[in-house]
């Protein structure tokens, strides 16, 4: 094979009827993995945003205990702190260009460092986050209605029997699992794949300085 | 660079070979090469203000192209893997007929068969670019580079073979 012939005959299409847009907004929206990264990371956005205003508003429409409502605003407002931060956090990842004039090697060690950096903030924010959710949700379902007060209060101040407490701490770290792997499948799942692909571009660079 | 947008397009337009090669390397199936074609343009849009004109124009824009194609593409699997010698290209040049040259389709037949990296130094050195420029694209060792173009090469040689190409 000649190397020349190919870069001749390369050259040596017609390029005239190619066409370049006439103008940057009537470049056609592409599907690259990127993109649907993006676009998941988006869509998760505003989804997780419409969860916490919801939250917020529930009690509003439901009869329930002063302490318990309290309680749960102070556990939801936690929840919403986290949340935002690494909203935020996934924010700055979908709006920072792509900076490709660096040599291949430095754009992907960028990328992945960037992504490795928001899904660990993503994964713990996630998981910190559902577990407060879940102490607000056990907190509104034991406040609702019409309930014995002093119940209440020896509950959330841990005054119950030994055998019912470690139930409850048996409960909730099997949630708490429950959700850290949940957390973790998602995320592999949906970005997961990508960073794999690109760090085996990275390693296939590196693997003949070895040899 | 400052650059308006129709002076950055007349730029792209001149250049628009690189374009199209880069794409037609990493893209079998007519719909990703059109996706890829406009994406790389997009990209080197984002990031035409980084040339400081320290290089030229040409090897800018395959270094973007190139890191375009590497680092976002990936083939949808869920798209039909298309046979291009049996599909027309949408962004083919008119007048240009794949199937009569023969020679230039088997290459691209067993470039499909390169990993990505090797695609680039095949391209690259194609394209005449030095040991010492396609490292520095890259961002490999002059001495990994050799190395791996000269694999690159004579996997790409036995590719053909293999598939009776030979010529």
């Amino acid at each position: 094979m000649n190397f020349e012939d190919i870069k001749s005959k390369m050259n040596s299409q017609n390029m005239e009827s190619q066409v370049v847009p006439k103008q940057i907004k009537d470049l056609k929206a592409s599907i690259l993995p990127i993109h649907k990264i993006r676009r998941n990371l988006r869509n998760e956005i505003v989804l997780q945003t419409v969860i916490i205003i919801i939250f917020f508003f529930f009690p509003s429409f439901v009869e329930i205990n002063p302490i318990a409502k309290g309680m749960y605003f102070i556990l939801i407002f936690i929840t919403a702190l986290i949340t935002f931060i690494y909203l935020m956090k996934m924010n700055n990842f979908l709006r920072q260009s792509s900076k490709l004039s660096i040599n291949t090697r430095e754009v992907i060690l960028n990328i992945i460092h960037e992504l490795k950096l928001t899904l660990e903030v993503y994964k713990n924010g996630i998981i910190s986050g559902s577990l407060l959710l879940l102490m607000a949700v056990i907190i509104f379902n034991s406040g609702r209605g019409f309930i014995d007060e002093s119940y209440f209060l020896d509950l959330i101040s841990l005054n119950i029997p030994s055998k019912t407490l470690i139930l409850y701490i048996i409960g909730y770290l099997i949630t708490a699992l429950g959700i850290y792997v949940l957390t973790i499948w998602w995320t592999n799942r949906f970005y997961g794949k990508y960073l794999k692909d690109l760090e085996d571009v990275l390693e296939g660079m590196s693997s003949e300085e070895i040899s | 660079m400052k650059i308006t947008e129709s002076e950055f397009l007349d730029k792209i337009n001149a250049h628009k070979g690189i374009v199209y090669k880069v794409s037609r390397m990493y893209c079998d199936a007519a719909e990703d090469r059109e996706d890829l074609f406009q994406e790389i343009i997009l990209q080197l849009w984002k990031s035409v203000e980084s040339f400081k004109g320290n290089s030229q124009f040409s090897s800018w824009m395959y270094r973007v192209a190139l890191n375009t194609a590497i680092v976002f593409y990936k083939k949808d699997k869920k798209r039909k893997d298309t046979n291009t010698s049996l599909k027309v290209d949408p962004i083919a040049p008119k007048g240009y007929d794949e199937k009569q040259d023969k020679q230039l389709e088997y290459f691209y037949e067993a470039v499909k068969e390169l990993n990505k990296i090797d695609k680039a130094l095949i391209l690259l050195y194609i394209e005449g670019y030095s040991g010492q420029e396609i490292s520095e694209t890259l961002g490999i060792s002059e001495v990994n580079t050799r190395v791996k173009t000269n694999r690159a090469k004579k996997q790409l040689k036995e590719i053909i073979k293999a598939k009776g190409y030979e010529f």
